[in-house]
């Protein structure tokens, strides 16, 4: 049996890593959002921490996220820093998303004196409304969330979890997650016991996968959290520096999916009954994040934000490109290829 | 299982499943949901089989999340890998009955396991294809191990440009995946490269397709008929010998087809040399420039080194130009050359030597061993870089084993420089033309010169000495000195020899095989030697030997040789090997040996 953690490992220690100021967040940006069921706005916090508990021992095969991260411990001052310097841009946004490119809720890596000091600086916005933090399911703890709480006061808190996939073979095997579907659950009941909004992500199209497995994938995962999540949020893969994915990707072993599966697999899983979905596609439509032909990726890639906003499924009846037919056809032709196709088209357009 | 012809690594033949019986080489058709199988589809993959179909249908065993779904009805199964490989690099292989899967790698060897009678798919052939080297390395070594008795299927690479190629690399089964995703891209495909759509205006082609479709439609079904017309051709050409001069037209459509062809020769020689006959019907078309690395070429090259050496009475060595016309010596030119020859005192110790491209150096006695008796170039005059060094490494080894007082050229133009370096002292006759007056004056004078060294030698038989020469360069030394034995004769018209000894018939020589028939007292020969002998069982047939016959054959056998078939230890029959030795042993199917002659 061939594990893919060795591998995964090993790419990480032949990484190049760079240095950063630890006293400034990583990235801070305002975007239109769809929040507590309405459009508006959310205000993006990425903050500098030492990185992710998993990564640092292991890592998943699609997250580069280690590759932002200091190579240290961040203390709680450097992050109470930060967040002052990221709320002085911050302008009334309905909603607050803090990121760490790990688990907020992991002591190890945010302190949690400043886990509930930057709850307490939120809690004092008025305009805002829902603050938003994401945690591997070994973090989540009724006490501390118990904690939390009651510092961010009124706020709504939304937990995330990357899920990523239900199938344990998958999460094994294509991804080296770490965790079990059980762990995910055990950790949404206690969420939904201590009245918390859970978002979970999906993981779409995961490597070693045929672009019609990774929609199915998709779909059964919807299926089986679908009573467990608040929202789903649809993240197709791109593809990180210094992954295992990277590694496939370069070797035409591996193309991010296609837009027209990311449709796909929204307009299945809305197919199960209402719940939300939300797909914020990443690398704007180049060969290395989810996309189509060059000349309808960034079309799509508004409709399918449009969508994320209004979880209206009429918005995908003005998406079509003459791409959509190879698209179709590669759905069946990958059964019988024995291996990614991209080789086989890229040359072409290349011609 | 049959194989019914071979040229080269190539194979024609047919594959017996479910009672069905198909030709190879073969592609199978892969449909979607967008295209419906075509009427006269042979194979087919579909993931739900069902009955009552024509064609044969194959099913992949599941997807990587669920597995099996296999399906009764199923006539023949794909395995998965299970679990999903971390990589296609370190994926092992997988089987499923008669169908098993390997992965091709970048580094190190092919893992296939050892299994008979099986198709074994290439997995991760688009990735590989590209990366000329490995993916020789990959599909050369993948046919070494799994033998002759196995097909070699390779999904999704196959297009009408490379088809001839890929056939004449040992791939059985291809399919239609490349040729499908190429017309989604607007691609027309054609045996000479490609067009898109947009850039056609004029008619191109005349099949159905573009007869009565229109648009994408078009553009899809012209690749497949395309395919299709490809692979009618590739089948002809192996049957009548001639895939590599197919193969030679379509590699110019890109780079990479060529480079590929010239690595298979240049670094898989070894491999791809057993596999190609010692002698065909057909001339030796050397149009190219890649003809030097033809391995019939490099064999002979190698052969003229390694099974010959100058006849006894030679001591001057005269190198001469080639002729069109073959054997050179019913040539005009060479008829003319050989009067001025023989008309001189020293004629009985004078080698003449063709100096040639693509051959290199060619002994008068082997003129009529093929290649040397039917091949063709264009002549330019002109001797390129590469020939060049071919003259002179080839003339280089062979002056190592053989030695002559006196070089003599009477070859015009540029090529003496290589002479001039290899030779001691080479003195040259021609000046602009062989033929023109002041050359043949030349060359007599300069004969005439050299042979007041030496005292006057009667012209030895030369008939004799060729049928001597003939047998050494297709049998070795050992086996020649013992067929043309002290008191045997050479009869016949040249080119068409016999050799006899007393009243019995040992071989013939002809201009159509350009090697030596035995007769059964031949054979004898190689039945005492023990080369070139095939060793049979329980053979009743009077026509041919089968290869389930044979329990052991001499591993220099070439399909074209002359071989001895033996029976319990004793001579059989004497005839022309179909298969190599290598192949004889392994096959259980297919006539192995040609007789001519039996007991």
């Amino acid at each position: 049996m061939i594990e893919i953690e060795p591998i995964i490992k090993q790419i990480k220690r032949n990484a190049r890593r760079k240095n950063f100021n630890p006293n400034l967040p990583a990235r801070v940006w305002s975007e239109k959002d769809r929040v507590l069921g309405e459009v508006g706005k959310s205000f993006v916090v990425v903050l500098r921490t030492g990185g992710c508990s998993w990564s640092k021992k292991s890592g998943c095969s699609m997250c580069g996220y280690f590759n932002d991260s200091l190579n240290r411990d961040i203390r709680a001052d450097e992050v109470l820093t930060q967040m002052r310097h990221a709320l002085s841009l911050y302008s009334n946004e309905d909603c607050i998303k803090i990121f760490t490119s790990g688990s907020f809720l992991d002591e190890g890596e945010v302190p949690f004196d400043a886990q509930l000091k930057v709850m307490e600086m939120l809690s004092q916005r008025k305009d805002l409304r829902v603050v938003s933090v994401e945690s591997r399911p070994e973090f989540i703890s009724k006490e501390k969330l118990r904690k939390l709480k009651e510092v961010v006061g009124d706020k709504v808190l939304e937990v995330s979890i990357g899920l990523e996939s239900a199938n344990e073979k998958i999460l094994k095997y294509c991804i080296n997650k770490g965790l079990k579907f059980e762990d995910y659950k055990k950790a949404a009941r206690i969420l939904k016991k201590e009245k918390i909004r859970i978002k979970t992500y999906i993981l779409l199209k995961p490597p070693f996968l045929k672009e019609i497995e990774a929609i199915k994938d998709c779909v059964e995962t919807a299926k089986k959290i679908r009573e467990l999540t608040d929202v789903i949020s649809l993240n197709p893969v791109a593809v990180h520096r210094n992954t295992l994915v990277e590694y496939l990707w370069k070797r035409k072993e591996y193309r991010p999916p296609w837009l027209w599966s990311v449709i796909e697999t929204i307009k299945e899983i809305k197919k199960l009954g209402n719940v939300e979905i939300k797909c914020d596609v990443t690398g704007k439509g180049s060969r290395r994040g989810a996309h189509n032909c060059k000349k309808c990726s960034n079309k799509i890639l508004d409709i399918i934000k449009e969508f994320s906003l209004e979880q209206d499924l009429g918005v995908f009846e003005g998406a079509h490109c003459d791409c959509k037919y190879l698209w179709e056809d590669l759905l069946d032709l990958e059964m019988y290829s024995y291996g990614e196709l991209v080789a086989c088209y890229e040359r072409d357009s290349e011609r | 299982m049959e194989i019914k012809h071979r040229d080269g690594v190539a194979r024609y033949g047919f594959l017996k499943i479910d009672e069905k019986r198909i030709e190879i080489p073969n592609i199978i058709f892969v449909p979607t949901s967008k295209l419906k199988i075509p009427k006269g589809a042979v194979i087919v993959e579909r993931l739900k089989p069902e009955e009552g179909e024509k064609f044969l249908q194959i099913q992949p065993l599941g997807d990587s999340i669920t597995n099996v779904w296999m399906s009764g009805s199923a006539n023949f199964h794909i395995p998965i890998a299970d679990p999903i490989p971390a990589s296609f690099e370190e994926a092992p292989p997988v089987c499923y009955g008669k169908w098993c899967v390997v992965y091709g790698k970048e580094e190190g060897e092919i893992e296939v396991p050892s299994k008979k009678g099986c198709i074994f798919t290439l997995a991760n052939a688009p990735v590989l294809f590209p990366k000329s080297k490995i993916f020789l390395r990959n599909i050369l070594k993948l046919r070494e191990k799994i033998g002759y008795g196995s097909f070699v299927h390779l999904p999704a690479v196959a297009s009408p440009s490379n088809l001839a190629l890929l056939v004449y690399m040992g791939v059985d089964l291809v399919d239609t995946i490349y040729i499908t995703i190429a017309a989604r891209n607007g691609y027309m495909l054609f045996p000479e490269g490609s067009y898109h759509l947009e850039e056609v205006e004029e008619n191109l082609c005349s099949c159905p397709a573009c007869v009565e479709k229109e648009g994408m439609e078009r553009v899809v079904w012209h690749n497949y008929y395309s395919l299709l017309q490809e692979m009618e051709r590739i089948r002809l050409a192996i049957r009548r010998g001639r895939l590599r001069e197919l193969v030679e037209q379509r590699i110019l459509a890109e780079p990479h087809l060529t480079e590929k062809y010239r690595i298979m020769h240049l670094e898989h020689y070894r491999f791809v040399e057993r596999r190609f006959p010692v002698t065909r019907q057909r001339i030796l078309v050397a149009s190219s420039r890649d003809s030097i690395d033809y391995p019939e070429v490099r064999r002979f090259r190698e052969r003229v080194i390694e099974r010959y050496e100058k006849p006894k009475f030679a001591r001057i060595a005269l190198f001469l130009p080639c002729s069109s016309k073959k054997p050179y010596s019913i040539s005009k030119s060479h008829t003319i050359l050989k009067k001025v020859i023989s008309s001189t005192r020293c004629s009985g110790i004078i080698h003449e030597i063709v100096v040639t491209s693509p051959l290199g150096i060619v002994p008068r006695e082997l003129e009529i061993v093929y290649p040397a008796i039917k091949y063709d170039i264009p002549v330019t005059g002109k001797w390129y870089g590469e020939e060049k060094e071919m003259i002179r490494n080839v003339l280089k080894e062979y002056l190592r084993k053989n030695k002559y007082d006196i070089f003599i050229s009477h070859l015009p133009g540029e090529i003496n420089e290589v002479l001039r370096e290899v030779c001691s002292e080479l003195t040259e006759t021609c000046v602009d033309h062989p033929l023109s007056k002041e050359s043949l004056n030349n060359l007599r004078d300069e004969l005439e010169k050299v042979a007041e060294n030496y005292e006057r030698v009667e012209s030895v038989n030369k008939y004799l000495e060729v049928m001597r020469k003939v047998a050494s360069f297709q049998f070795g030394f050992a086996v020649a000195e013992d067929l043309v034995r002290d008191g045997c004769r050479a009869e016949g018209n040249y080119p068409s020899l016999k050799l006899m000894d007393g009243a019995n018939l040992l071989a013939s020589l002809s201009r159509e095989r350009g090697l030596l028939s035995l007769t059964l007292e031949g054979g004898k020969v190689l039945e005492k030697a023990r080369v070139y002998t095939v060793d049979v069982e329980g053979v009743k047939s009077k026509g041919s030997v089968f290869a389930s016959d044979v329990v052991r054959a001499d591993d220099n056998i070439r399909v074209g040789d002359d071989v001895a078939v033996l029976s319990e230890g004793k001579l059989y029959a004497v005839g022309i090997a179909r298969m190599n030795g290598e192949e004889m042993k392994e096959l259980e199917r297919g006539e192995a040996v040609r007789i001519r002659h039996h007991v």
